[in-house]
């Protein structure tokens, strides 16, 4: 059966395909933030090896799964980073802006994957790009941005490496070891004249180097040793200590007179070569490190040894002058985030087993209502009885864990606001580059925690916003000259709870808005009177009335169609507002305030009919009792005169086609809802108090109803509806223009 | 030889059956809270343990007229791919093997109903069971998630 095959080919896939996908996106995500860094601080010998290891990680389940455009991208992607930790090739912009490049097709062609569609999209191109980069290697001309601390080491020119001879696993073992990043060297051995038994000299050495690391291959051959006249003899290792730690080893064996050990190069016969620093041994045990931290099976006293190892290459850094600072950050940042590591722990969990528990949760808590519900009945009837009354103590208890209940599992789907706002520096990165501004992106509270529901929801109307700070708000390099202001202009991103809100704060330091001028337009674009008296904070906020745009020229930026307006709506819809602060020549500040949690609002009950709807309380003004003869018909709507200003009305009975009432009371209730600057009273029958309710989705094929927001269920297990404020005061609004 | 399990219910004076794996229980019907300017086919929402899915009226889907509720009445709840809905049926009446080969494809001319709902028309003897399509039962539109 054809259901069947697609059932099973999803489950196939599906499985491995989520794991892949989410650590993909995660090691794509760290390229990024990794690349940005790069481009800030230059060659960091630590951040470079970070990269290198997530290019390689990707490349490497991406080849698992059979992605082959993904892997000869990050194939090229992480031969060019060897190069750089290598030292043979510098950091340069244009490095930078081709690796970007190609964490954005990785990233949609992942996104074409997720979707289960062929991967459709080149990357010839961009292979091909760092390939010239890497033939490039240190000769062409770039644009370098800072040395990468250790390519400047003066390379052995009499060095020839040794050819082996090695066979196909030995070989083997090479290249892994290569690609792994630890350290393979050439151990050259010089025996004293007229030594007896060269072999066992050989044999020495072998054991001693095997405490240290893997002995590959020894040349000449014991026999050959045995036999022949050889002054000495030498070693391929596979090692991960010091140099010095091993050459200081072999030096204790009787005989040997002198040991060179050089870097082995990638690619026997190569003549390339890698200068061998007390850095180099530090990078390779940085990746060691690392491999340890990330093997579960290894204990962690393996980890521990391999980091009082770390120090000794430190210590030695010390002694050098150069690139100190540099270096120490480097290591100690290494141990601190290895430390990190071991401590948090912390497990992946499908979203939809925490919905359902959720959910779970939800259910236990309108249970709960009832029961406390049928306790007060009790009481009414029963007032001195023990039992009710026990009852009710019962339910008091029990009310108090399951508010602890609730929100210990709320906070589960508690999300730090950082994982939106990484995605930023990229995006003002780029803005900067195409408008010729110089600006750095601040990120700040970075770790406060909002529910799933809203980070899932707030990129977008954020992503806006600093476009607007980059577009409009920060000068041009000329103009904060002119002004007295550091060329680089500040975009500060700030997060903090405030109650039962997080505040989100986006700032630039640039040259404020134009208020005479947003006054202007709008009484040109007859947004308010021409003699209307506003205060500097009521001009700020005209720039999120619907149609307005000071920007002169459209830009690619801020300029597509997407307004201010929308980005308040945006945020009106999710419970939120915003505000905005300005200050000349100083610049101006958005303020965002949006709830912790969409999951749980506050509503009240109205009844129309038979029927229950609730509304978020969030977005109710007032209610108010009217007679029926004070709604007057304006055009073909109805309006109530609410201290001097018109109230557009609706029926709620006639919006949702339900049967008229045989009989009219003479009064109604209207409850005033407001969204954004607009309100409008729904026409209801009966209103049945506040409550708090959890929402829940009507699904997929009910989810885009006019008027409806979601469902909820009530104390009597029955679905109640909720009003879409926004989406009924849009559309009578449009109905009163048309 | 290859065997279906299906679920048969009534609807009117015709028999239907749908596969039995994408049945996930059947209820009573709870109370049915009306969704306005849903489409007309969506009878409404029930809370099936804190979870609200859509019901549909299957009297709706084809064309038949509305009936009161009765004591057989009941609501399948159906899983097709990730999607629960339910569907209101004039009563449950068994669960029964039919052969493969004994599913024929809808007929073009003779059906009163709109064939798109319909996958096939099983011969048990004497009786005509007709299968219902679930892909498109709802909406049209679930159909196309896994299909690439």
């Amino acid at each position: 059966m054809s259901q069947d095959d697609d059932k099973n080919q999803g489950v196939d896939l599906g499985e491995f395909l989520e794991f892949y996908l989410l650590d993909s996106q995660e090691q794509i995500e760290k390229l990024g933030a990794g690349l940005l860094q790069l481009e800030k601080e230059g060659g960091n010998i630590g951040l470079i090896n970070d990269l290198f290891r997530s290019a390689h990680s990707l490349k490497g389940a991406s080849g698992t799964m059979g992605f082959t455009p993904i892997v000869a991208m990050t194939h090229a992607a992480e031969d060019l980073l060897d190069r750089l930790r290598q030292g043979k090739i510098d950091v340069s912009l244009e490095m930078i802006d081709i690796l970007l490049a190609v964490t954005d097709r990785v990233k949609a062609m992942l996104s074409q994957v997720e979707q289960r569609l062929e991967i459709t999209l080149g990357y010839e191109d961009l292979v091909s790009s760092m390939k010239d980069l890497i033939s490039g290697e240190k000769s062409a001309a770039q644009t370098s941005l800072q040395p990468v601390p250790g390519n400047e080491q003066a390379l052995e020119d009499d060095f020839v490496p040794l050819n082996f001879s090695l066979d196909q696993p030995e070989s083997a073992k090479i290249n892994n070891a290569h690609m792994m990043g630890y350290g393979i060297y050439q151990v050259d051995v010089k025996l004293a004249p007229n030594t007896l038994m060269k072999a066992v000299r050989a044999v020495m050495a072998t054991q001693r180097l095997e405490g240290m690391g893997t002995v590959i291959k020894l040349f000449p051959s014991i026999e050959d040793l045995e036999a022949g006249n050889d002054e000495g003899f030498s070693l391929l290792v596979l090692c991960d200590e010091p140099i010095e730690e091993m050459r200081r080893e072999l030096l204790e064996i009787s005989e040997l007179v002198d040991v060179v050990i050089h870097p082995y190069p990638d690619g026997i016969g190569g003549t390339e070569k890698t200068a061998h620093t007390t850095k180099d041994t530090a990078e390779v045990l940085e990746t060691i490190i690392s491999e340890l931290e990330t093997t579960p099976s290894i204990s962690s006293k393996a980890v521990t040894q391999a980091k009082s190892l770390k120090t000794i290459p430190s210590q030695k850094a010390m002694v050098e002058p150069k690139g100190i600072g540099s270096d120490s950050a480097v290591l100690t940042d290494g141990i601190a985030n290895g430390e990190g590591n071991t401590q948090v722990h912390t497990i992946r969990v499908d979203t939809v087993r925490m919905d359902n528990l959720i959910n779970l949760v939800g259910e236990m808590v309108i249970t709960r209502t009832r029961l406390v519900q049928i306790g007060l009945d009790l009481k009414a009837q029963y007032q001195t009885d023990n039992m009710v009354n026990s009852l009710n103590e019962a339910n008091v208890y029990l009310g108090r864990l399951m508010n602890d209940l609730q929100e210990s599992v709320m906070r589960l789907r508690m999300v730090a606001i950082g994982t939106v706002f990484s995605r930023f520096p990229r995006l003002v990165r780029d803005l900067a580059k195409k408008t010729g501004k110089e600006i750095e992106l601040v990120l700040k509270g970075e770790d406060t925690e909002l529910d799933k529901t809203v980070v899932e929801v707030i990129g977008d109307p954020l992503m806006h916003l600093i476009r607007n700070s980059v577009d409009h708000g920060i000068e041009s390099p000329e103009e904060r000259r002119a002004a007295g202001k550091p060329e680089l202009g500040t975009v500060t991103l700030d997060a903090y709870h405030e109650g039962n809100h997080i505040a989100i704060l986006i700032s630039d330091d640039g040259a404020g808005l134009p208020l005479d001028k947003i006054r202007n337009i709008a009484v040109s674009k007859g947004l308010i009177g021409e003699r209307e008296e506003l205060s500097e904070r009521d001009i700020a906020n005209l720039i999120f009335l619907p149609g307005f745009s000071t920007a002169e020229k459209v830009t690619d930026i801020s300029g597509r169609g997407v307004g201010m307006d929308v980005v308040k709506k945006a945020l009106n819809n999710l419970g939120g507002m915003v505000d905005i602060t300005t200050r000349q020549g100083l610049g101006t500040t958005f303020t965002i305030r949006l709830p912790l949690t969409l999951a749980i609002i506050q509503a009240l009950l109205v009844e129309v009919g038979e029927e229950i709807y609730a509304v978020p309380l969030s977005s109710v003004l007032e209610t108010l009792l009217v007679n029926r003869t004070d709604i007057k018909t304006v055009g073909r709507l109805p309006m109530v005169q609410l201290r001097g200003n018109t109230l557009p009305l609706i029926s709620l009975q006639e919006k949702f086609g339900l049967p008229a009432p045989e009989n009219e009371s003479s009064e109604v209730f209207v409850v005033v809802v407001g969204f954004g600057d607009k309100a409008l009273g729904l026409i209801v029958d009966e209103l049945r108090g506040q409550q708090e309710v959890v929402i829940k989705s009507l699904g997929d094929i009910l989810s885009n109803l006019p008027g409806i927001a979601g469902a909820t269920i009530l104390g009597d297990g029955k679905v109640t509806l909720i009003l879409d404020i926004g989406s009924l005061i849009q559309d009578v609004l449009v109905t009163r223009k048309s | 030889m290859a065997e279906e399990q299906l679920v048969t219910f009534n609807l009117g004076s015709e028999e239907f059956g749908v596969d039995i794996m994408r049945v996930q229980e059947i209820i009573r019907i709870p109370p049915i809270t009306r969704v306005p300017k849903a489409p007309s086919y969506v009878e409404g929402v029930i809370n099936l343990r804190g979870n609200v899915i859509p019901v549909v009226s299957l009297r709706n889907r084809f064309g038949m007229t509305r009936v009161e509720e009765t004591d057989l009445s009941r609501i399948v709840v159906l899983q097709v791919q990730s999607k629960v809905f339910g569907i209101r049926v004039d009563a449950v009446t068994e669960v029964l093997r039919i052969d493969s080969e004994a599913i024929e494809p809808p007929p073009q001319v003779a059906l009163s109903m709109d064939s798109q709902f319909i996958r096939g028309v099983g011969k048990i003897g004497e009786r005509l069971l007709i299968l219902l399509d679930l892909d498109n039962i709802m909406g049209g539109e679930t159909g196309h998630e896994l299909s690439t």
